[in-house]
């Protein structure tokens, strides 16, 4: 149903003065073009929205920071593009209680600065910090590398504010660290990519900066090796803040980047107990600190990064970690006989692996069910967060997900008309 | 609702065929044993008692309650401090404590895979002799089930670093309110779709019954230190542990207790707390030896500042283990001071530590009630003890609890940290949320449990109804009075 966008500026009234636009072509998501686009700046304006698409039955497509855009399917309908970018308030930070609430649009990297100030942080390290919203980290659930350390989005999330399909505004959790008052509303939100309620707010704790950090890294030994040191690793009383093994689609050397944080001398020991274990392996070794370790760490993102073309895929596969070694086999073999090319990036501590395969359509399709398959089989997933239509169209980007019927109901229970991001999520929920 | 004698009679008989007669319990005086959890001012006796041993047999139970419309409440060893277990009138009591096997240990992964009746410590013990542990420790370990830590997100001393159990089960089979078995979350580190476990965790028996659980191991570390701390007053030890947490240290715990929680401890356990103190912490920390080391220097340094009368450290896994019965004894000790008390769970925003503990000390003056104080300090949650010798001021110290726990709320705290609201802390839910909030939080209770038979009753002062949810199997007037089957 198009509307027009002076229909709903009418609607919001005085508040939403300059806040409702036409969309245009780069407000589509996933190729689906809603026809207008509306920028609230507070959480009651984000309620009526939702309160005249609820009336209206408009579908409603919500956007943070526009980075995982393509993550699920396709949404099967969008006329309101509702953006959080003007929610990007930092509301609280306690420093002496180690919790902060941001507005969903703020930016992970305006988050962190402000929290930096207090020599704090928000103990998550996903791709591009300063497009990344917080409202998207939560929907989307994104980690990174030192996930292994300090835990997911759901670990360190602690009350959340969200405006329900209906505009209803409610809260879940609270602003300590310790709570079970109620339903862990929170948790439910967290990786639920839009398609439950509007996240307006949200409330993490928080750790203090470590002291100093250095990483090891080992070059120059194939996978293989590489994935066995690092389940050697997990085994043993170091405390790694990641542990890494990068490496391309095809044979060759790989490396492992073994990350550690804390006092300078902790750091420094168990660095150096790292390359006594890698020793064998006969790589060479490299120590990053300081700005090489920053440098090294933010291009680490890579096979993360969005930016499907035709021919590219990105992929999130969840691994027990001491499967990731024959996992990675399958990967080589099939990666040969398809043709297809790559690079991968697996969070061997937590089993995390990010994944961009390069190649003929036919081949990636053929490709990914066989990874996929070989995922299961092993206890794991797969997820394709990143893929041109012709392939999504084919494959479904989150698998066959145990429990769906009960998600359903969920669904159901917080959005009984379809209105929130239609159809991008498991199941087309 | 309440079932019918006869009915009752008839649905015994169907539970007796599927789980055996040594699987029901109905004779009242055996009844009794289950009319109360941990918090024993509660009481009501159930129906009937069931004891499965397999996920078939707890599912065919769930659907014979379901048929025969009769509530259902969850149990695993009792020992819930709000009243999550507490039966309803005319229900039957599904106890999980005969499903104790450990079906799996992958120590490669760090996974264990355990039945709901395992018992907290047993998986840490299972785990040990490879150098692993479970983390969330609550003080009950000897005695609580996974079961019940699932259900109620127990915590423990050690959470302030390693998180509660929500951070430590990655997947779970569980029979819902409906009578179907079905996998949530699984081994690996993330599933797709809604983090289920997530919201299961903590939902204190309300979303079904879990008969399965794969739960998270962690390494022991290589260097363990344990310090207690004696200061002259709770604001002094306090004072401490913002001067701990502000210098960038996360320790593994901190614990704080009162003077009086010290004397009732020290009458139990002769754990060797300083008696004349007016408050000891425990601090322990954990991690690198090296890194130990140097945060163990600055730990008796920042206490130092803050007027430590003695530290001690402990000698040995042996001496640690005595510091740490004198603290997870001191629930039990309370009875050494008082005949009746009633433990509390508010939580605060740390820095309002030194402010609400005298807040709730003039409240105990003004009800003239003793409150005795031992918390997770780290991490703000506070169990105030209140004493009632006389069982006749039981609602005089009732009110003294609810105040402290509006206390809480009022300083932007939780009326629960980890014992859960159940029954106990329902009248209190609104004091932290609006009707709007329980009403959403109520929808997830409507998309596992419409029919509300799970555990009816618990958390939410008000049930929401659920609409008509498609599929949704309402029993037949003469199925319920039990003429009529379904078949
Ligand atoms: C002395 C003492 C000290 C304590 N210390 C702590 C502490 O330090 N930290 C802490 O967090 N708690 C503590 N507790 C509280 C209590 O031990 C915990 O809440 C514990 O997790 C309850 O486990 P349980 O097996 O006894 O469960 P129960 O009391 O039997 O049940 C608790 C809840 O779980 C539900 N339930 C039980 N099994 C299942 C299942 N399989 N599936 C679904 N639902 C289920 C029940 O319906 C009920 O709602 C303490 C209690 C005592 C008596």
């Amino acid at each position: 149903m198009a509307i027009a966008a002076g229909t709903l500026a009418e609607a919001l009234g005085a508040r939403a003065v300059g806040h409702v636009r036409a969309a245009g072509d780069g407000d589509a998501v996933a190729g689906v073009r809603p026809t207008v686009t509306v920028e609230p700046t507070t959480e009651e304006e984000v309620a009526a929205v939702l309160v005249f698409a609820d009336a209206e039955r408009l579908k409603v497509l919500i956007r943070g920071g526009g980075t995982q855009s393509g993550l699920g399917h396709p949404p099967t309908g969008g006329d309101i593009l509702l953006s959080t970018r003007g929610l990007d308030r930092l509301v609280e930070h306690e420093p002496g209680d180690m919790t902060a609430t941001a507005e969903a649009g703020m930016t992970l990297a305006d988050f962190q600065a402000a929290l930096g100030r207090a020599g704090q942080w928000l103990a998550l390290d996903p791709a591009l910090p300063s497009a990344t919203t917080i409202g998207g980290i939560v929907a989307t659930a994104v980690s990174g590398p030192r996930r292994l350390r300090y835990g997911g989005v759901r670990d360190q999330i602690i009350g959340v504010r969200i405006a329900r399909a209906d505009g209803t505004l409610a809260k879940g959790g609270g602003k300590v660290v310790k709570n079970v008052a109620g339903f862990d509303l929170p948790k439910l939100l967290t990786g639920s990519l839009g398609t439950l309620g509007v996240i307006v707010s949200a409330t993490f704790r928080l750790y203090p900066q470590a002291l100093s950090s250095r990483t090891v890294i080992i070059r120059g030994v194939e996978a293989g090796p590489l994935c066995d040191l690092a389940v050697q690793l997990n085994a043993t009383t170091l405390v790694p803040s990641a542990i890494d093994v990068v490496g391309g689609a095809g044979d060759g050397p790989c490396a492992l980047a073994v990350r550690f944080e804390g006092s300078r001398a902790a750091a420094e020991e168990q660095t150096e107990q790292v390359r006594a274990l890698a020793a064998p392996l006969g790589g060479v070794d490299n120590v990053f600190t300081d700005n090489d370790e920053a440098d090294y760490w933010r291009e680490a993102a890579g096979p993360a990064l969005p930016g499907a073309s035709e021919s590219t895929v990105r992929l999130k596969v969840s691994l027990l970690p001491a499967t990731i070694r024959p996992w990675l086999a399958t990967l080589r073999d099939r990666a040969a006989r398809l043709a297809v090319s790559g690079a991968w990036r697996a969070h061997a501590g937590h089993g995390l692996v990010d994944l961009r395969l390069t190649g003929e359509a036919a081949a990636l399709r053929a490709i990914v069910a066989d990874l996929r398959a070989a995922a299961v089989v092993q206890g794991g997933n797969l997820v394709v967060t990143d893929a041109p239509p012709g392939i999504l169209a084919v494959v479904d980007a989150w698998g066959a997900v145990p429990a769906l019927a009960i998600m359903r109901r969920v669904k159901e229970q917080f959005d009984p008309h379809g209105t929130l991001n239609p159809g991008r999520f498991v199941g087309g929920i | 609702m309440t079932a019918t004698a006869p009915m009752i009679g008839e649905l015994a008989r169907e539970i007796e065929a599927v789980v055996g007669p040594q699987g029901l319990i109905s004779r009242p005086e055996q009844l009794r044993v289950y009319e109360s959890d941990g918090l024993t001012v509660f009481r009501q006796a159930p129906a009937l008692v069931v004891l499965p041993v397999t996920t078939e047999e707890v599912r065919d139970v769930v659907r014979l309650c379901r048929r025969y419309g009769v509530p259902f409440v969850p149990r695993g060893s009792g020992t819930g401090l709000s009243g999550g277990a507490l039966p309803v009138e005319g229900c039957v009591v599904i106890g999980l404590s005969k499903m104790q096997r450990i079906h799996e240990v992958d120590l490669a992964n760090q996974r264990i895979v355990v039945e709901p009746g395992v018992l907290n410590l047993w998986v840490t013990q299972k785990v040990a002799p490879h150098g692993y542990y479970y983390a969330p420790d609550p003080s009950s370990q000897q005695v609580c089930s996974i079961g019940g830590n699932v259900a109620e997100n127990s915590g423990g001393a050690h959470c302030l670093k390693y998180g509660f159990t929500v951070n430590h089960v990655l997947g779970m089979e569980i029979v819902t309110p409906d009578g179907d078995v079905v996998e949530i979350g699984g081994a690996a580190v993330e599933t797709p779709g809604y983090d289920l476990p997530g919201i299961f965790v903590g939902s204190e028996g309300m979303l079904g019954i879990c008969t399965k659980i794969t739960l998270r191991l962690v390494r022991r570390a290589e260097s363990i230190r344990l310090s207690l701390v004696a200061f002259d007053s709770t604001d002094a030890a306090g004072e401490a542990v913002s001067g701990i947490i502000g210098a960038g240290i996360v320790p593994s715990a901190i614990e704080m207790m009162d003077n009086l929680a010290i004397q009732a401890t020290e009458a139990a356990t002769h754990a060797g707390y300083p008696l004349d103190a007016g408050a000891v912490l425990l601090v322990e920390l954990d991690g690198r030896a090296v890194e130990v080391d140097e945060q163990q220097g600055q730990v008796e340094a920042i206490c130092r500042a803050a007027g430590a009368t003695e530290i001690r450290i402990a000698r040995d896994a042996e001496e640690r283990t005595l510091f740490w019965k004198g603290r997870k004894a001191a629930f039990a000790a309370m009875g050494r001071l008082s005949p009746n008390y009633i433990v509390q769970d508010g939580v605060i925003p740390r820095t309002k530590l030194p402010q609400v503990l005298r807040e709730i000390a003039a409240l105990g003056e003004q009800y003239g009630l003793r409150v005795a104080n031992v918390f997770h300090a780290g991490d703000g949650n506070l169990h105030p003890l209140v004493l009632y010798p006389d069982k006749d001021d039981y609602e005089r110290a009732e009110h003294l609890a609810g105040d402290i726990l509006k206390t809480c709320v009022a300083h932007g705290g939780s009326i629960t940290g980890e014992h859960g609201v159940g029954v106990e802390k329902q009248p209190y839910m609104s004091a932290m949320f609006t009707e709007a909030d329980m009403e959403t939080h109520q929808m997830i209770r409507c998309a596992f449990n419409p029919g509300n038979l799970c555990n009816p009753g618990k958390v939410y002062p008000t049930p929401r109804l659920c609409g008509e949810t498609p599929g949704k199997y309402t029993p037949h007037p003469l199925e319920l009075a039990g003429v009529a089957d379904r078949f």
